[in-house]
């Protein structure tokens, strides 16, 4: 009896076996036709994907995320589609009719052609950056999210799948195509009103002040001459970003608050701004109108920065609670042609910490004469240059005229090197760095360490 | 008991001064200062937030505060330098100023020192809060609750949780207005509110007078 009863045991034994063996070679044939497809996706953030719990995105923000293709799929660029679906109101994921809010893959051409039309989306996708992953001999993706033009406090999908190289991607407001291999959820998101955390202060919650108004200092952007509000958020972003982590505030609860264009064209006036930028009349309707602004948000700030798209450099005056600095340009320009001829054109990051360390009574360190007169200045009403001149540079005596090419790059070491994130680019380039209150070029890297960084926050 | 009694004073007091280092009604006043001594006042700014920690202690300028009996209430030492950073020549005529300091309602008058040499006056009361029950001028909720109170269209948008949509307010920046609430309050309805408080004051008196008559009786 014990033997009949070991020899069924055994005989069911090797069913189950065969049951799994057959089970395994189920999921290995599925696994293999899947798998000829190859699109896996796996991001690269520490955030649930679930709907109900969805990551926190916000311009200045980036996207990052893996997806792999098998060798028997070619070509990484033209093979995939990425969309955007808006599920905020329908949290049932209907795989056979999803409404496409956006294309998201325009950026993934190289040069125009009639499947990438030349104008981006001007939503949520920025710049792009596709860099082969050797590790996972995938593809990384790095999505960076540029424009407050989403509608806000939203959830999002971000949708992808693979097509025949002969299909265009379906348009925005069309559907997705209900073909083999069927569309994947790439993760869920919620899109928030850029004005509000920064990435510092979402990672940490209890920083996340702008929304509940529990922030200790507000710093205040408006946008003169900007016609694009994800242009100037991401370029005032950027110097915010900077600012921040260069000074004592990016231990602090600090919020930036970006005034929107469309409050600025109907509450400020800045018309022939640019004709005198430094006049005290402009810097006073700078200050009117960050004060309207945080007047209706019921908060106060630290300091206003108008932030002008022009290449007019920067102004400030002495204690005063706002200053100019525009997109790029000279620091110190004397003239036009100047700004035109001699400094690089474009973005200059380091003007606004710049010019608000102004206000903190750091004084210019790229000349002797600019310096020395400004410390005159401040001795006068009790006060000093918080930074020392730098040494180095003490025998440049005579008044910078703006095309001396031996101008004083500044002090160095900076008390702390900026390294925030995103790296920014035209920042801390070489390999000395200096102070930001120096003539240095795209070597700017924060406060000295002769008092500046202390007096900063 | 004794003991905890006074534990709870001094827990109380502790907790005031915080409340009052934390977050003030502060006054904000915006000039135009030039070489000569011309003064243009431009406008005054309150809001809630904390006083200059950095004030000057000596400068060629001044700012005094009087009372109603030209007492002293308060002096601000003036940062005045005519020069703008990172311009060519640097020196200029006349620069924007912007002084701060906790509002006080004793203020009656601001006069402007330069040397000793007064060379210019404000009547700040008429301007902040001249009581008399219209919000108007620079009066605020903060600087002039009587003539604005909360939720009164006087550009500051004061978040209150008072049933009242403050009108100031951008759009769901005061949680009343996000509860649906109605509009903010105007002068109007100002003063029948306080039409009602009066009428409400006169019974209670009334009924008041009335008891203690027939008691005596």
């Amino acid at each position: 009896m014990k033997n009949l009863l070991d020899l069924s045991f055994e005989m069911n034994l090797l069913k189950r076996i065969k049951y799994v063996w057959i089970i395994f070679m189920f999921l290995t044939f599925i696994n293999i036709v899947y798998a000829r497809e190859g699109l896996s996706f796996s991001t690269s953030l520490n955030n649930p994907d679930s709907i109900n719990n969805p990551a926190l995105y916000s311009v200045g923000d980036d996207l990052v995320w893996n997806y792999q293709l098998s060798n028997l799929v070619s070509g990484f660029n033209t093979n995939v589609c990425f969309y955007l679906k808006d599920v905020s109101n329908n949290a049932i994921y209907d795989i056979t009719n999803i409404p496409i809010l956006k294309r998201a893959n325009e950026q993934h051409c190289a040069s125009p052609n009639p499947d990438c039309p030349i104008t981006l989306i001007n939503y949520w996708i920025g710049t792009t950056n596709e860099l082969p992953d050797r590790k996972r001999e995938g593809v990384i993706i790095r999505y960076t999210f540029v424009s407050g033009d989403l509608p806000l406090e939203k959830d999002y999908q971000l949708i992808a799948q693979l097509r025949d190289p002969n299909v265009k991607c379906s348009n925005p407001n069309g559907i997705i195509p209900s073909t083999v291999p069927i569309a994947e959820s790439v993760n869920y998101f919620r899109y928030i009103r850029p004005t509000t955390p920064t990435q510092q202060e979402r990672t940490n919650p209890s920083l996340n002040c702008v929304s509940d108004y529990s922030c200790d200092y507000y710093f205040v952007f408006v946008p003169i001459y900007w016609t694009n509000q994800a242009e100037f958020e991401q370029k005032a972003r950027e110097r915010a970003i900077f600012f921040q982590d260069i000074s004592k505030f990016r231990d602090r609860k600090v919020g930036f608050v970006y005034v929107p264009i469309n409050y600025v064209e109907i509450n400020c006036d800045f018309s022939n701004f640019l004709s005198d930028p430094r006049s005290r009349e402009n810097h006073q309707k700078i200050k009117d109108c960050a004060d309207a602004y945080t007047r209706s948000l019921g908060i106060n700030y630290e300091r206003a920065v108008g932030f002008s798209n022009s290449l007019t450099g920067g102004n400030a005056y002495f204690s005063n609670k706002v200053v100019h600095a525009a997109r790029g340009g000279s620091r110190h320009p004397r003239t036009i042609e100047y700004l035109i001829s001699i400094r690089r054109l474009g973005d200059a990051i380091p003007l606004v910490a710049h010019e608000l360390a102004h206000t903190y009574h750091l004084c210019d360190e790229y000349g002797y004469f600019e310096y020395n007169m400004e410390d005159t200045y401040l001795r006068s009403i009790g006060s000093y240059c918080k930074d020392k001149y730098p040494p180095q540079c003490l025998h440049e005596t005579t008044p910078y005229d703006g095309l001396s090419a031996n101008t004083c790059k500044g002090n160095t070491p900076t008390f702390r090197d900026y390294s925030g994130n995103p790296l920014l680019e035209g920042v801390c380039e070489g390999d000395v760095h200096y102070s930001v209150m120096g003539g240095a070029v795209q070597e700017e890297c924060g406060y000295d360490n002769t008092g500046g960084y202390e007096a900063v926050g | 008991m004794k003991n905890t009694i006074k534990f709870l004073i001094i827990a109380l007091l502790f907790i005031s001064s915080i409340h009052f280092v934390i977050a003030e009604p502060i006054c904000e006043f915006d000039f135009f200062i030039y070489k000569n001594d011309t003064v243009q006042f431009h406008k005054i700014n309150s809001y809630n937030g904390v006083g200059d920690s950095n004030e000057l202690k000596q400068s060629d300028y001044a700012l005094l505060f009087l009372d109603a009996t030209n007492n002293m209430v308060d002096k601000i030492y003036l940062p005045i330098i005519f020069y703008v950073f990172d311009v060519p020549d640097g020196e200029v005529d006349s620069i924007p100023l912007s002084v701060r300091k906790p509002c006080n309602s004793k203020w009656d008058t601001m006069n402007m020192l330069h040397n000793n040499k007064v060379i210019f006056t404000l009547n700040v009361k008429n301007l902040m809060c001249n009581e008399d029950r219209l919000c108007n001028s620079y009066e605020t909720y903060l600087t002039c609750p009587s003539d604005c109170p909360s939720g009164s269209k006087d550009g500051w948008c004061d978040r209150k949780l008072d049933s009242v949509c403050d009108p100031d307010c951008l759009a769901e920046r005061d949680p009343d207005c996000k509860a649906g609430v109605q509009k903010g309050m105007s002068e109007k309805n100002y003063g029948s509110k306080f039409n009602l408080f009066l009428i409400i004051m006169v019974t209670i008196g009334s009924l008041l007078i009335i008891y203690l008559l027939r008691r005596r009786k």
